[in-house]
């Protein structure tokens, strides 16, 4: 079920990133489709009564039934290069919105390069 | 109607991506239902017990010497050593984002005033509160090894000290020696992988003793990989938060 | 020599950049030259080898490996690359504020060309991207804003799927080695479905760095309005590292059936990127939808899958950054020295500065696919290999040859026609971009009118394209 949400989730961004015209919205479909891959990758490392991967006193055996660690290394790395861009991108914006007095996609592409 | 067209290829992605879930059968491997699927059909199932170049055998939380990586933390045992180069990638994104945003808002302008001026009880608790977040973020990347957390974790709580810091403060600026320790890091990362190449002969090579799997002082390069990743990316964080508050950029 | 020096140096080298930032330009070519020479050492070798990182045994680690494609392509990539940063040097007002990141660029494109796994891609996939996108912002104040802002969007919605499609395969395959992947398609053990779903989003996502047609949209704006340097390096040196990439990822570990989707719209990208470029009014946009265009050239072969096919698709890939590079850097030079780069401005160039004339009719001559010239071998390839899947491909093809050579005639004649406006001031003439622009001529005549066993090196790169991934996969898989 979790898979079908995390899926719908994407869907949902991508719909954002077609229909909005706010560049800040559009960062933020961004990161909701992103979060919704993310949650997909670690739903396809659970398994049925795993247990956390990591050793300690209570699992202290490499032989019990972990969860798959390796998806939860890959969105560790997602997660981490998803801030950089969201940053990088609502960098721009502050820049875009100073240099042209608007954040409308539609209005920055009529304009052109006639203001400045 | 552009809403409309969004629409249908939304739902369109959502059900060609529906129709392949649990396509898992006995002759063809597809995506298994979810949570039933066998590890041992995996790469991971060699990283949880540790037998990648080594032998398959128990490893004991406590006890095993010398195993490979010698992590307890099965998820850091792959980010930073059997994976260790994504992660070298992953840092490198982060450098480049937060010296684009430098590029772009940074520079030695005044920084912007917050517009509610915060009260003399925030503003001395931020100041108790922000040395513990400090001492939090360290311990959360140095025992990335052991318990959950990590470099990325503990870099980020940093900042999260640093920002609460410029939230009731504004006079805070970040200080000139954090794109230093931001450098110096990264190229620390970069000199550990070439010592790998040139002692062990591949580059990110652990060629530290792994000693006892769940003690601190264990697990090779991995403790000390991800120190370097915490202060870097703590440094890094508070240098995008310092850009932010300050006013116009550059112009590049 | 071991591959993985050729990222290591110019990532140390961009970390110590960053403190010391005075020296930082000469930190880049410390580490372009660095690239170049080891570049060329790598291509003295032949044969498939794989390098681990970390010491773990792929498919379990993450390695490296150096195919005969990879010996042409990592020197070609490399020593653009420096010729492009020597350019940029030789002007007074380099500044030495994106050094840094021209630095991490050559890096991850070293990176995008030299591993074998599927998640170390997307991390350096995602490096090349945000270095595009910041070398997207070099130029004039807003509007390259604007389109570094619709080139991050798009990129990043691009790797999104791209990593989607890589969880997939993951989920199905459990192991993200593309050669141990490779294997397992090969055999016939992944259901049809899950690989032709992670196909389409594969293709989607290495679709934007490749400029195929639904998600080539931020290529006109990024090539018109960022600064001359950086549009000499996007236009010549990221494509070489890209469209090879995507053909040695979907032939691997893509469907059969995806492969006819490859062909459509790389043929369409052909046919667009050529009827607007006829339209265009001025160079520089001429110049970039051109390159689309040879994008959906390199790539619909990549769809037809045979090793002819792929040795022209190698060719191509090879013309098009030689002669992409001179063209950009000829048009750096006219909007520099005559304020424009539209057709009328450009009258009587050839007669003023005769060597800058004469390297751009052979880059153009050769781009557009004229006999004596690199680019008619390779296109002759093109076509002949295509007639054997649909006759509809090859007259495609010609087509879009005969529209490319029409306006690429157009600027020739435009060039060698006298010019009667006012008076100019005397051309200063630079010498590195015509010592370039000769070297890079030169390479495209002699390789046009050389012998087939200069071309062999060629065939075996398109041969390493289709079974040097598998052969590598068969043995790890049989080492197990």
């Amino acid at each position: 079920m979790i898979q079908y949400f995390s899926l719908l989730l994407t869907a949902i961004g991508i719909y954002g990133l077609l229909s909005q015209k706010n560049l800040v919205k559009l960062i933020v479909s961004l990161n909701i489709a992103e979060i919704g891959v993310n949650l997909f990758i670690v739903s396809i490392g659970y398994i049925e009564k795993g247990v956390v991967p990591i050793l300690s006193s209570e699992n202290n055996s490499s032989t019990l039934l972990f969860v798959d660690p390796l998806p939860q290394a890959l969105v560790l790395t997602s997660i981490v290069i998803g801030v950089g861009i969201t940053a990088l991108a609502l960098a721009i914006i502050v820049t875009i919105s100073h240099s042209k007095g608007t954040i409308d996609i539609d209005e920055l592409t009529e304009r052109g390069g006639a203001e400045e | 109607m552009k809403r409309i067209i969004a629409g249908i290829i939304a739902l369109l992605f959502f059900f060609t991506m529906s129709t392949v879930l649990n396509t898992d059968s006995q002759t063809v491997s597809g995506i298994p239902r979810y949570g039933e699927f066998d590890l041992s059909e995996r790469n991971s199932h060699s990283y949880v017990t540790k037998s990648v170049n080594d032998t398959l055998k128990e490893v004991k939380f406590g006890s095993t010497t010398d195993a490979e990586t010698g992590s307890a933390n099965f998820v850091t045992s792959i980010v930073v050593n059997y994976r260790s180069f994504d992660t070298m990638g992953e840092v490198t994104v982060l450098f480049l984002s937060a010296t684009g945003v430098g590029l772009l808002l940074g520079g030695d302008k005044k920084r912007l005033l917050s517009p509610i001026k915060a009260s003399p009880i925030v503003k001395t608790a931020a100041k108790i509160v922000s040395p513990l977040l400090l001492i939090l973020g360290v311990y959360v990347f140095t025992h990335g090894h052991l318990t959950p957390g990590g470099g990325f974790p503990g870099g980020a709580i940093i900042a999260a000290a640093f920002l609460l810091l410029v939230m009731v403060d504004d006079e805070r600026r970040a200080p000139a020696m954090l794109k230093v320790l931001e450098g110096s890091m990264g190229l620390a990362y970069v000199l550990l992988g070439i010592g790998g190449l040139l002692i062990s002969g591949s580059f990110l090579q652990n060629f530290l003793p792994t000693g006892v799997v769940g003690n601190l002082f264990s697990a090779g390069l991995i403790p000390i990989v991800y120190s370097l990743i915490g202060l870097k990316v703590g440094a890094e964080l508070s240098g995008i938060v310092d850009d932010f508050v300050s006013e116009g950029g550059d112009n590049i | 020599m071991n591959p993985v020096w050729l990222i290591a140096v110019p990532l140390a080298l961009a970390f110590i950049s960053t403190f010391a930032n005075k020296i930082s330009n000469w930190l880049l070519i410390l580490s372009a030259i660095f690239n170049a020479v080891a570049g060329i050492f790598l291509s003295f070798s032949s044969g498939t080898v794989s390098y681990s990182i970390g010491g773990w045994r792929p498919p379990f680690g993450i390695d490296l490996i150096v195919t005969d494609a990879t010996r042409i392509l990592l020197p070609v990539a490399n020593i653009l690359f420096f010729f492009a940063v020597i350019i940029h040097f030789s002007k007074k007002r380099a500044s030495e504020k994106f050094s840094v990141v021209y630095t991490i660029s050559l890096a991850s494109l070293n990176g995008i060309l030299l591993t074998n796994d599927l998640f170390n891609l997307f991390v350096f996939l995602e490096i090349a991207g945000v270095a595009a996108y910041l070398l997207a912002m070099t130029g004039k104040k807003g509007e390259s804003k604007v389109a570094a802002f619709k080139y991050l969007l798009l990129g990043s919605v691009g790797s999104l799927l791209y990593l989607l499609g890589v969880a997939v395969l993951y989920a199905a395959a459990g192991t993200l080695n593309i050669s141990a992947i490779a294997t397992k398609v090969s055999d016939g053990l992944l259901n049809g479905d899950v690989m032709l779903v992670s196909s389409l989003l594969m293709i989607a996502g290495l679709g934007v760095e490749s400029k195929l047609v639904p998600f080539n949209g931020w290529v006109p704006g990024v090539f018109t309005k960022s600064s001359n340097m950086a549009t000499l390096v996007l236009a010549s040196v990221y494509p070489v590292a890209m469209i090879s990439t995507f053909s040695r990822v979907i032939l691997a570990v893509g469907d059969r059936r995806a492969l006819d989707l490859v062909i459509v719209l790389g043929v369409a990208t052909v046919l667009i990127g050529e009827v607007i470029a006829f339209k265009q009014r001025n160079l520089r946009s001429t110049l970039a939808y051109s390159s689309i265009a040879q994008s959906g050239l390199a790539i619909f072969l990549v769809g037809i899958g045979t090793v002819e096919a792929l040795t022209a698709s190698v060719m191509l890939i090879i013309n098009n950054a030689l002669a992409k590079f001179v063209l950009f850097s000829v048009d750096s030079y006219t909007t520099e020295e005559l304020g424009a780069d539209d057709l009328e401005s450009l009258y009587g160039l050839g007669r003023m500065a005769p060597v800058v004339g004469l390297i751009f009719t052979v880059s153009a001559l050769s781009i557009s696919g004229m006999p004596l010239f690199f680019g008619f071998r390779a296109k002759l390839l093109a076509i002949s290999s295509s007639f054997e899947s649909l006759l509809v491909v090859p007259i495609v093809i010609l087509l879009a040859a005969v529209i490319e050579i029409t306006y690429y005639f157009r600027w020739i004649f435009a060039l060698y026609r006298p010019y009667q406006g006012e008076e100019r001031a005397r051309l200063s003439l630079p010498l590195e971009l015509m010592a370039i622009g000769v070297v890079l001529a030169a390479i495209l005549v002699f390789l046009g009118s050389s012998s087939y066993e200069t071309l062999m090196t060629f065939s075996k790169a398109g041969n390493a394209m289709v079974d040097a991934i598998i052969t590598l996969g068969k043995n790890l898989i049989g080492g197990v």
